[in-house]
Order: structure tokens, then sequence, then C-alpha cells
């Protein structure tokens, strides 16, 4: 919240007292709330949706693991939108788990299929 | 500018030269063959199509020229690359530069809805077998 005597602006919206001057902070509801939906902050680091391995993954490879990688890339977005970036990171690691789940299933696939087709051609 | 973290860099890089390994083979041997591509597991399996079905062939056909036997073979897979292509540059800006080089995230709910609907939607309908939902099929 805004501090009325210097103007800095706090983070944390229920500090009682400024933490670049000191002075005390009125807690203000109505400019709280103003606050939070007018000027989100900016993100504090990029949040990777991983939508391009969503969306390869549900495609190419595992259907249903594929559709929650890309629901979870929405909700990565959908959590920046809002401000919310501790949750947004936590779908973001969550859509990153899925997509290396789904790279490790059609990779152990690729290598056991590699391997009949060895065995086979060997002729055992 | 934030920091551009090396180990994102090097992963980028790894995957691009990854993919790029993928179409030379794709190129030099025809997956219509067998050969060293497997098959699809849920076709293997199942004996129904999924949405990638096709994919492997369909590229083979798309990296000889041959734009209508990709899409005969996989058509959400030809209309995917543009998408596909349009977010890698989007990753490759992020971790090379550290910012996009394209710019429209995030996207909206709407775009989301839409992407899962088309996936789920085709993956169905090519399992159809009646013309003219019959020609989707690999």
């Amino acid at each position: 919240m805004v501090c009325k005597a210097c103007g800095h602006i706090n983070q944390d919206n229920m500090a009682k007292f400024c933490s670049a001057c000191g002075s005390e902070l009125q807690q203000d509801t109505q400019n709280n709330v103003y606050q939070q939906n007018v000027t989100p902050q900016p993100p504090p680091q990029y949040v990777p949706n991983y939508l391009i391995f969503s969306i390869l993954t549900a495609i190419f490879c595992c259907l249903p693991i594929g559709i929650a990688a890309i629901i979870k890339s929405s909700q990565v977005d959908k959590k920046i939108a809002l401000g919310l970036y501790d949750e947004a990171i936590t779908a973001s690691r969550q859509a990153k788990t899925l997509n290396i789940l789904s790279a490790v299933i059609a990779a152990v696939f690729t290598v056991f299929y590699l391997i009949i087709i060895v065995i086979a051609s060997v002729g055992i | 500018m934030r920091a551009i973290s090396i180990k994102k860099r090097t992963v980028i890089i790894l995957l691009s030269f990854a993919a790029a390994a993928l179409l030379a083979l794709l190129y030099f041997f025809e997956p219509v063959k067998g050969g060293i591509f497997p098959p699809c597991p849920f076709n293997y399996l199942t004996g129904l199509y999924c949405p990638g079905c096709g994919t492997l062939r369909g590229i083979h056909s798309l990296l000889h020229g041959n734009l209508l036997k990709a899409m005969d073979y996989n058509i959400l897979m030809v209309l995917s690359l543009p998408l596909v292509f349009y977010l890698y540059l989007m990753e490759l800006g992020i971790k090379i530069k550290g910012k996009p080089l394209v710019k429209t995230r995030p996207f909206s709910k709407t775009f989301y809805t839409i992407t899962i609907t088309v996936i789920v939607v085709y993956w169905i309908l090519r399992n159809v077998n009646i013309f003219p939902l019959n020609i989707l099929a690999p």
C-alpha cells in the first residue's frame, strides 16, 4: 500500500509502518483493493508455461498426460494474469513434471522397441 | 534484462539439435517401412488411432515437399506446425536473449479451451470409419 507521508509503495499490504520513511500507514481497505486490482506487481521472474512441450505431448506422445499438461500450462497464464506468482510457479513445475514424465515414457518405449528390432534382426 | 541461466540455454540448444537430428533421420528413412521407427504404442495396443498417428510418415512427406500427402497422413500435425514453430521462437528468444522474440503471452482461456477441444475432437473423429471422416485416418 502507498504511504501517505512519502508516497513509497509498500509491498506488504498488512504493514503497519512505511518501510521507506517509517511513518504509520493507514489501513484503507478501499485503497488496498484498488492497489491490488489496478496496479499488479510485475512478475518477480519469468514463469515458463511449457506450452510447446504440452502441445507436443498431447498430439504426438501421450494424450491424457498431454491434456493435463496443457491445463497446467493454461493455469500458469491464468495465475500470472491474476498476479498469483507463487501459484503460477507451482503450476509451471507441474506442467514441467508431466512433460518430462511423458518424454520418459516415450523414450522407454522407443528403446524397448529398438531392442526388440535388434533381437529380431540378429535372429535369436 | 534478467540474467540468462546457462543451463536453460544449454537445454534449449540440445533440444534443438535433437529435433534437427530427428528431422534428418526422418528425411533419409521412410517410416512407412517401419524399420528403426517405432509404431504408435496406443495404435499397437488398441488398434485405434491417436491424434499423433501418421506424424512420422507425414513429416517424411513434408521434408520431401509433399504437403498433400502429409495432410493425408495427419492434417492436425501439419496445421499445428505453425503454432509449434511460433512457441519455439518464443522459448528460443527467452532462453537465448532473455526476452521473447514474439510476444503474446499470457494466452487467453479461450485459446487453451480451443486447443484441447480440437485435439480431443480430432482424436474421436479420425476413428470413425464413415466417409468423409475416415479420410482423417492416417
